[in-house]
C-alpha cells in the first residue's frame, strides 16, 4: 500500500465512517495498511540511484564511517531542467551552510542546514551532511562505497521553499524527515536479498526567525528531551537528528504495514519575548511566530481591460482570454488567474466553474499579453458545450499567500443562449 | 487549465447519506471531491502547509461525525465549508490546531514528510476553484458579496462598487452569508 498523506487520511476516515455506522471491516482490510514512508534517502533519487545498484557488490555494513570520501554529485531528479523565470526557479545568489552542525548519532559527517534563494523570490532551505566543505548526502558511489555525494541546490528538489524570509533566511516552522540504512530501498543486496536496516534516523530541522532562542524536541508524550540554543542571526535555525529504533522498519526498510506507527513528537521553541510555542509536530500551533510578522507589499492597482473573444459556435466556442499584465509577475506565489463563473456541470446545476480556472506559472513582464484558453470542459471535464446562460471569466492578481482568485484584474462576461 | 472530478453523477447530498449508514466508499467520493477545495480554502488562511494538512484532516473527521446528523437542508458544499471554517475559529482561538473529532474517531495522526507539504501545496493551487463552488449555492447577490469580501479580501467600496449597491447593501449581504453558513455547521461535538 502506498500513498501520500491524503491516502493515508482517506484510509484512516473511511474505516471510521464504518466504525462509526457499526459496519464491519472488509475481510481485505486486515491488517490495516499504512502508508509507507519515503526515506530521503533512497527514493528520491531513484532513478540514479538504481544506475548504482548495477555496479555494486553485496555488502551489509552501510553504516557511514570516518573513512568517506566526496563522490560525485548525484543528478537532479528527473523531468525538465529547472528554468529560471518558470515555476519554482533556479538557486541564485550564494548558497550558506549555516554554522549549526549536529552529530550523526551513527558516526557520519556532521549534519548542517543549507539556505538559498530561488530565481523566483523564494527563500529555501535543505539538510545535508557536510564533509570536507561540501554538503551531499552519504549514498553509495564509487565502487558501491558509501560517500559523501553532493546534492544540487535547485528549488523544490530535495529543498522546500518558502515565500516568508527574514534577513535572507527562510521561516520553516518544521519539518521532518527520515534516514534510512539498508532495507529495501537500499538498491546493494546482501545475499540476494536487501541488505538489514542498519540504521535510522529521525531529523526534524527548520528556521524559526530573529527572535527565536531555543528549540527543544518534544517526544511521544510529551517527554522533553534534546534541547538546543538557536542563534537568531542566523535565521533561528534548529536541527535535530535522533537515533531511531531500526527494528520497526526491518521488514521494508521504511514504514510500513509494520513500520513503526503514528509518530508523536514535536519541536518546542521559546523566542526572545518569552513566548513558547509547539511549531512543529503533534499538537502543533498555527500562532504567529514571534519577529515573523508578515509584510506583504501591494500594488496600488491591478485593474486592466480584459477582452474575451471565441472561436465557433457560443455552444461549443472556444474562448481565449486575453489582458495586458497590470504589474509584473517575478515570484513563484505571485501570478495572473482565471476563474469562470456560470452554470456546469453534468446537468448545468452547478453554478460555478468548480475546478474551472488557471493560473500563470512564469514570469510576465508589466504590459505583457497574457491569454487563457478555456472551453466547455472547464467545469466538469467531460462537457463538450458550453451550458445554457451567462458566464464570466474573471482574472485576478494573487500575491502572496492571498486568495487564489486574487485582487480584480478585470472581467468578461457572454451568454450562450438556450437551444 | 484545471479540471474537475469528472465523478459527479451522484450528489453529495447522496453521498453524505450514504456515508452515514457506514458506505465508506461513498465517503471516499465525497472527500476526494472537495478535498482540494478544503486545503486550499485552509491553506489561505494559515501560514504553513501542515497546519492547513491537521485542519484539512480535523475537517473531514468533523464531517464523519456529522453526516448521520445530515438532514440535507441546505448545501453540502456550503456544510462542508462551514465545517472547515469552524474548525479553523477554534483552532485560532485555542491557539492549537483542534482535534477534537480525529480523538473522537480514534484516527491516527498522519506523519508529514517534505513530499506531502509539496502535495499540500499542490492541492491548495489546484484546488482553489472549488472553494467558489461552495460558496456559489448561496443566492447570487449574497455569494457575489461574500466571495468578494471574505474570499478575496476586498474593501467594501470596491465591493459596492462593483456590484452597483452601498457600502451598507454589501455589509448585510455578506452578514447573511456568513450566517448562513454558519446555520449549516452541523457538527457533531
Amino acid at each position: 500500500m502506498s500513498g501520500d498523506a491524503f491516502d493515508e487520511l482517506e484510509r484512516g476516515l473511511r474505516r471510521a465512517v464504518r466504525r462509526e455506522a457499526g459496519v464491519a471491516s472488509e475481510p481485505a482490510a486486515a491488517p490495516v495498511p499504512v502508508r509507507p514512508r519515503r526515506s530521503r534517502r533512497f527514493t528520491r533519487r531513484g532513478g540514479a540511484l538504481a544506475l548504482v545498484a548495477a555496479l555494486v557488490v553485496g555488502g551489509g555494513a552501510l553504516a557511514a564511517t570516518g573513512a568517506l570520501d566526496v563522490g560525485a554529485p548525484l543528478p537532479d531528479e528527473p523531468g525538465p531542467p529547472p528554468t529560471p523565470h518558470v515555476g519554482a526557479g533556479t538557486a541564485q545568489g550564494p548558497m550558506r551552510i549555516l554554522p549549526l552542525r549536529v552529530a550523526d548519532p551513527d558516526g557520519g559527517p556532521p549534519w548542517a542546514l543549507r539556505t538559498f534563494a530561488s530565481s523566483r523570490g523564494g527563500s529555501c532551505v535543505q539538510v545535508g551532511q557536510v564533509l570536507d566543505g561540501r554538503f551531499g548526502r552519504v549514498r553509495p558511489g564509487a565502487g558501491g562505497r558509501d560517500q559523501l555525494r553532493p546534492i544540487s541546490a535547485t528549488p523544490g528538489q530535495d529543498s522546500l521553499c518558502s515565500f516568508v524570509a527574514r534577513n535572507g533566511y527562510p521561516v520553516v516552522r518544521g519539518l521532518r524527515s527520515i534516514e534510512i540504512t539498508g532495507g529495501v530501498t537500499d538498491p546493494r543486496q546482501c545475499g540476494g536479498g536487501p541488505c538489514p536496516v542498519t540504521a535510522v534516523r529521525t531529523i526534524r530541522y527548520g528556521l524559526l526567525g530573529p527572535a527565536a532562542r531555543r528549540a527543544t524536541y518534544v517526544g511521544a508524550g510529551g517527554r522533553a528531551g534534546a534541547s538546543q540554543t538557536i542563534d537568531g542571526a542566523h535565521g533561528g535555525a534548529y536541527l535535530f537528528v535522533l537515533r531511531t529504533d531500526p527494528a520497526p522498519y526491518a521488514h521494508t526498510g521504511e514504514r510500513g504495514s509494520h513500520g513503526p506507527g503514528p509518530v508523536r513528537d514535536a519541536i518546542r521553541a521559546r523566542f526572545a519575548d518569552g513566548t513558547v510555542l509547539r511549531v512543529a509536530g503533534h499538537g502543533r500551533t498555527h500562532a504567529a511566530l514571534p519577529g515573523v510578522a508578515r509584510h506583504v507589499a501591494a500594488p496600488t492597482s491591478v485593474r486592466a481591460a480584459v477582452t474575451a473573444t471565441h472561436t465557433g459556435d457560443l455552444a461549443h466556442a472556444t474562448w481565449t482570454v486575453v489582458f495586458h499584465a497590470p504589474v509584473a509577475i517575478t515570484r513563484a506565489d505571485h501570478g495572473y488567474t482565471l476563474t469562470v463563473a456560470g452554470h456546469a456541470g453534468r446537468d448545468c446545476s452547478l453554478r460555478t466553474g468548480r475546478g474551472g480556472g488557471d493560473a500563470t506559472t512564469s514570469d510576465i513582464a508589466r504590459g505583457e499579453a497574457i491569454s487563457f484558453t478555456i472551453g466547455p470542459a472547464f467545469g466538469g471535464g467531460k462537457r463538450t458545450t458550453w451550458c445554457p446562460g451567462a458566464f464570466r471569466f474573471r482574472i485576478g492578481y494573487r500575491s502572496g499567500s492571498g486568495p487564489f482568485r486574487g485582487r480584480l484584474v478585470g472581467a468578461a462576461t457572454f451568454t450562450v443562449p438556450r437551444r | 487549465m484545471g479540471v474537475m472530478d469528472p465523478a459527479a453523477s451522484t450528489s453529495d447530498d447522496a453521498l453524505l447519506r450514504a456515508a452515514a449508514a457506514g458506505d465508506d466508499a461513498a465517503f471516499a467520493l465525497f472527500y476526494r471531491r472537495h478535498l482540494d477545495g478544503v486545503v486550499a480554502f485552509l491553506r489561505r488562511r494559515v501560514g504553513d502547509p501542515e497546519l492547513a494538512f491537521d485542519l484539512t484532516a480535523e475537517t473531514f473527521a468533523a464531517v464523519v461525525l456529522a453526516a448521520p446528523g445530515w438532514r440535507g437542508e441546505g448545501e453540502p458544499a456550503a456544510w462542508l465549508y462551514g465545517i472547515a471554517r469552524n474548525k479553523l475559529r477554534e483552532s485560532l482561538r485555542r491557539g492549537r490546531v483542534e482535534d477534537a473529532a480525529r480523538r473522537r474517531l480514534r484516527l491516527e495522526p498522519v506523519d508529514l514528510d517534505d513530499a506531502d507539504l509539496r502535495r499540500v501545496e499542490e492541492r491548495a493551487a489546484s484546488g482553489a476553484g472549488h472553494l467558489a463552488a461552495s460558496l456559489a449555492e448561496l443566492p447570487e447577490p449574497t455569494r457575489r458579496a461574500l466571495v468578494a469580501r471574505v474570499v478575496d479580501e476586498r474593501e467594501y467600496a470596491e465591493i459596492a462598487a462593483e456590484l452597483a449597491c452601498s457600502e451598507q447593501v454589501v455589509r448585510q449581504r455578506v452578514h447573511r452569508g456568513l450566517r448562513a453558513l454558519r446555520a449549516r455547521m452541523e457538527e457533531a461535538r
